[in-house]
């Protein structure tokens, strides 16, 4: 696999990380290097990684833009009946408000209306989650990472693991994928 | 310290930091040592010592694939065992002197092999574990173990050597390694990597894919689905199914769109590659022949599967020959007796013999007029997989007939015979590889037989074959059981067929399903008669077998039989064409003299004239057992069985084995059913996800209702000794879903007297048949795209959903229904399609 720190093979035997700084200050010990760079070096090769096998993180996706008309399909309908509680996103005040019939509605007069969600509605709601997309790799975002409880949420997790249908619902829209 | 000496001290003590420091990560962090596969385990075997029909079965390593290094000089050969006692070892041959040199110990069972262009590395897919192997076949040292997803089965490097393909059994998808140039093994990276073991991964293909190949200018990749029965095509560099391409650079002229998969309708077991021509072995897709009524199951818009005798018999042997910048089939050959030769034969030399049958098996002029012509009836064995290309010359190995036979190919890629029945080079028992190690030299893995073959196809046949035992034949030479004689008939079944060419496993790969049902002879009309293939995993504990909850062990007499009917051997006296001239046997009985009880009475001493008239005339038996003992003998040395599974008690409490007749044999394939095929281990159970846990919940809930007809956890309620019968319901219900109907409306489900006669406590209503509730476990493995009885529910949540229901994706469409009525397969309507993916992902970890 790719690694960003320093990596020699030698003999089909290959390491990386610290082990690498660690020949190089040796070298420069022999060499009769300064000590202090020595040192400098040596300190630098303990903090280089946390382990002798490097984290390599995955390659970041581009998000498309989140498609409008996909997120009244599919996502939007989920989002606004799993978080449009009046408990919870159903609130005005809420940063990620969420409209839902029979619920918290835009105009007050329709407040727990059963009629659908209106555009300017739905709008609302889209632009409501997008702000909370806030990774190009849509599971390590506050939305998702929230959801599964993986961030503090005072919903706790409302999904259970990437797994999930829901979750990979939330996801495949984000992805410009069909789920 | 303080001064000269005082400064020295303190250069002394930052160099003695400085070096601890340094030295610290040098001696903490040693060559990490292999990563430990995570490795999954199948359940024990059911079938235990206590069991009557229990013996001791030898150990057997089971040789299914090899490598062959650039050079020639050695070959590495997948030694799995046996799926009670997995292999781990690979066995490593020196191909010029013809011996083992070694073997290599891997963590767990090796599956498929690819060597690298530059013959450094061998890399190896293990069955049951999540990583694959790299040996440094220099040392012939495992080196590297690479992480995959679980069951990554086949491997094919590109002819650079810088990426690997690797084809997932899993994840029915195509992953590859990007390598790092360089003189260790490196993977730069893959299509896979971080993402989680639970997500889909690579570019997805159809179910199971097995076989890959790489165009000769390295631009396509086809990887063939051995269940899901269709070619995908991939780009080759981008890894993306070719109607995803953007890229008109990497796109042939010409190519038509849209294209990204070609659907052969038949599993495809093997493919080659030369010049610009793609070789594809499978069992063909049908006559072109089409009944006027009945189910349309290979999706051509016409009824009916496209055999001319409507009904499985006629498996064929075929070869398709594709352009790969054209992406059509431009030629097909097929099995040299096409039609299986029965006494119904449809035979373009004998028009007229079609409107003298029986009106049930009657075919007419339109159906001779849709054979292939005779020209292309050259493929002369039995299930042909492995493929090699030699020069100008495609050689094939026949697994179900222990056979080699080569073609000379032509520059449009049409295919001439080189050999034609019964001429054909012999292997081993049970070819699974080929690989061409020589000039006029090549190399067959016999799995059964546990070695290689050389066959030297210069010289003639009976010459030409040589063995090398890389196995275990300690106990003896296989077959050395009664079970072992079970598994050579169903791998090997061609001998005791009546043309030579079908066996058990051509649809039941590895012994397992394929994504195309069958007609059989079971209902009133055939051509509603259909049947999707069932998996020949975890039999032991769902007993009675099959749809109808009918067939066990020792009779599944409408599948057996098909393959030599009674009606082929002239002295069973079935075939009305002879016979309806003749007194009938009573009569006989009661005046021996009579003029033509001569032959009624003594037929196998004196067969009538007729008889030598047939199309089957060259079978010297004139009666079925006969024939088949003949087989047996002729096959494995024996037409008895060994007596310590299959045997016959006689009063004195000795016991003698049995023949190896019809009944022996279907005894004998029974015994093996019970005992052998097990469920592969279930990655998706192991895992343990939410979802599943949910959908099981859901699974066993009364308003869905699952847990009722398919309680766990056997998820059937055809168990034996006691039939199971849980809150008084009966074994068998009535349809759960709307019957086939014929266009007049009369149902069509209704069975034959024959089909009642054989398994008497079948049930029949006029409610129509009734069934047994289908075993679930083993799902994930099998096709997704046919459920149901006759395949009509082509996802599992078409099989669930009732119809519209918001979790069908588009195309998709909901059987839960009898005529009208919803939830008559358990109650989904309810459920929204979270809850209804839920249910599905628990049903994939059965």
């Amino acid at each position: 696999m790719g690694s960003r720190v320093p990596s020699l093979t030698v003999q089909g035997m290959t390491v990386s990380g610290r082990p690498v700084l660690g020949m190089a200050v040796l070298a420069m010990t022999v060499l009769g290097a300064s000590v202090r760079w020595v040192t400098v070096l040596g300190l630098t090769a303990l903090a280089a990684s946390a382990g002798c096998e490097s984290q390599v993180p995955p390659p970041w996706q581009q998000v498309p833009a989140a498609d409008r008309a996909a997120f009244e399909a599919e996502a939007g309908p989920l989002l606004s009946k799993g978080c449009g509680d009046s408990k919870c996103h159903g609130r005005a005040e809420r940063p990620l408000r969420q409209f839902a019939v029979g619920r918290h509605r835009m105009v007050a007069s329709e407040q727990f209306s059963p009629k659908p969600l209106s555009k300017a509605e739905w709008d609302a709601n889209f632009n409501a989650i997008l702000g909370f997309v806030d990774n190009p790799v849509p599971r390590r975002s506050t939305l998702l990472r929230k959801a599964l409880g993986q961030m503090a949420h005072g919903g706790g997790a409302v999904m259970q693991a990437p797994s999930d249908p829901q979750f990979q619902a939330v996801e495949a829209w984000l992805l410009g994928k069909e789920w | 310290m303080a001064g000269k000496g005082g400064r020295s001290g303190l250069t002394i003590g930052w160099g003695v930091l400085g070096l601890a420091l340094a030295s610290l990560p040098l001696f903490s962090c040693q060559q990490a040592e292999l990563p430990k596969p995570w490795v999954l385990t199948a359940p024990p075997n059911p079938l235990l010592p206590s069991d009557p029909l229990w013996s001791k079965q030898p150990h057997r390593d089971r040789p299914r694939a090899v490598c062959v290094t650039p050079d020639r000089t050695k070959a590495y050969v997948m030694l799995s065992g046996v799926d009670d006692a997995p292999g781990t070892d690979v066995a490593v041959v020196d191909l010029l002197h013809r011996k083992v040199l070694r073997r290599i110990a891997l963590p767990k069972t090796p599956y498929g092999c690819a060597i690298d262009p530059g013959g450094h590395w061998l890399v190896v897919t293990l069955r049951y574990a999540d990583h694959a192997s790299v040996i440094d076949i220099r040392q012939d040292e495992e080196v590297e173990r690479i992480p995959v997803p679980f069951y990554t089965e086949s491997a094919l490097f590109t002819a650079d050597g810088k990426r690997l393909y690797l084809a997932n059994r899993w994840k029915d998808s195509v992953l590859w390694w990007n390598l790092q140039a360089g003189s260790a093994f490196a993977v730069a990276s893959t299509n896979y990597q971080g993402i989680a073991k639970e997500d889909a991964m690579g570019t997805p293909v159809s179910d199971n894919p097995g076989p890959m190949a790489l165009s000769s200018d390295g631009k396509r990749l086809f990887v063939g689905s051995v269940a899901g029965c269709t070619i995908a095509v991939l780009n080759a560099q981008t890894g993306q199914l070719v109607d995803a391409d953007a890229n008109p650079a990497t796109t042939t002229v010409g190519a038509p769109k849209g294209i990204s998969h070609l659907d052969f309708k038949s599993p495809v077991g093997g493919l080659a590659i030369h010049g610009k021509h793609l070789f594809v072995a499978d069992m063909g897709r049908g006559l072109g022949a089409q009944p006027t009524e009945g189910i349309d199951i290979d999706d051509d818009g016409k009824p009916g599967d496209g055999t001319a005798n409507q009904a499985f018999q006629d498996q064929q042997n075929e070869i398709g020959v594709v352009d790969t910048k054209l992406l059509q089939e431009i030629h097909r050959y097929t099995s040299d007796t096409i039609a299986y030769q029965d006494f119904r034969d449809v035979d373009p030399e004998w028009p007229e013999k079609g409107m003298a049958l029986p009106v049930a098996d009657q075919w007419s002029p339109e159906v001779v007029q849709a054979l292939p012509p005779k020209s292309t009836w050259i493929v002369a064995g039995a299930l042909p997989e492995a493929m090699a290309v030699q020069d100008d010359e495609l050689w094939v190995a026949y697994a179900g007939s222990n056979e080699v036979q080569g073609f000379q190919i032509g520059g449009d890629g049409s295919l001439q015979a080189l050999q034609l029945a019964p001429d054909l080079y012999r292997t081993g028992f049970n070819p699974k590889a080929l690989a061409a190690i020589g000039p006029k030299l090549l190399l067959t893995v016999d799995r059964l037989a546990e070695g290689l073959s050389f066959v030297d196809v210069s010289k003639p046949p009976a010459q030409a074959t040589s063995h090398l035992t890389v196995g275990d034949v300690q106990a003896g030479a296989f077959p050395s059981t009664d079970m072992e004689i079970g598994e050579a008939i169903n791998e090997m079944t061609a001998p005791f067929t009546i043309d030579g060419d079908q066996t058990c496993v051509q649809c039941h790969r590895d012994n397992g399903a394929i994504a195309r049902p069958f007609v059989m002879p079971l209902q009133s009309s055939r051509a509603w008669s259909l049947r999707h293939v069932m998996a020949q995993r975890g039999l032991y504990d769902t007993r009675p077998w099959f749809f109808e909850s009918a067939m066990d062990e020792t009779n599944f007499f409408p599948v057996l039989n098909e393959f030599a009917r009674r009606e082929n051997f002239c002295c069973e006296q079935l075939n009305m064409m002879i016979w309806a001239k003749y007194p009938k046997v009573n009569d006989c009985l009661k005046e021996p003299t009579a003029p033509g009880c001569n032959h009624v009475l003594h037929c196998n001493e004196d067969p009538p004239p007729e008889c030598k008239n047939t199309r089957y005339a060259q079978v010297p038996q004139l009666k079925r057992s006969e024939f088949i003992k003949a087989a047996a003998k002729k096959l494995l040395g024996r037409d008895q069985s060994f007596g310590d599974a299959l045997y016959k008690e006689e009063l004195s409490g000795a016991r003698k084995p049995i023949p190896l007749d019809f009944e022996g044999i279907t005894r004998a394939i029974g015994l093996f059913m019970l005992g052998t095929p097990r469920l592969l281990p279930n990655p998706n159970l192991a895992m343990d996800l939410p979802t599943a846990r949910r959908g099981k919940a859901l699974f066993q809930m009364t308003d869905t209702g699952c847990n009722s007809c398919h309680p766990l956890p056997l998820t059937t309620t055809a168990t034996l000794p006691v039939p199971f019968s849980p809150f008084g319901m009966p074994v068998r219900f009535p349809p759960v879903v709307t019957p086939e109907r014929r266009p007049d409306g009369s149902d069509a489900m209704l069975v034959i007297n024959t089909f009642l006669s054989t398994f008497p406590d079948t049930v029949q209503t006029a409610a129509g048949l009734h069934m047994g509730a289908t075993p679930l476990r083993g799902l994930w493995d099998r096709p997704q795209t046919r459920f149901y009885h006759d395949g009509r529910a082509r996802s599992l949540r078409g099989a669930l959903a009732t119809p519209g229901h918001t979790a069908l994706r588009q195309g998709e469409f909901g059987h839960n229904e009898r005529d009208g009525v919803r939830d008559t397969h358990g109650g989904t309507s309810h459920l929204d399609k979270y809850q209804l993916q839920d249910l599905v992902n628990y049903l994939l970890t059965l």
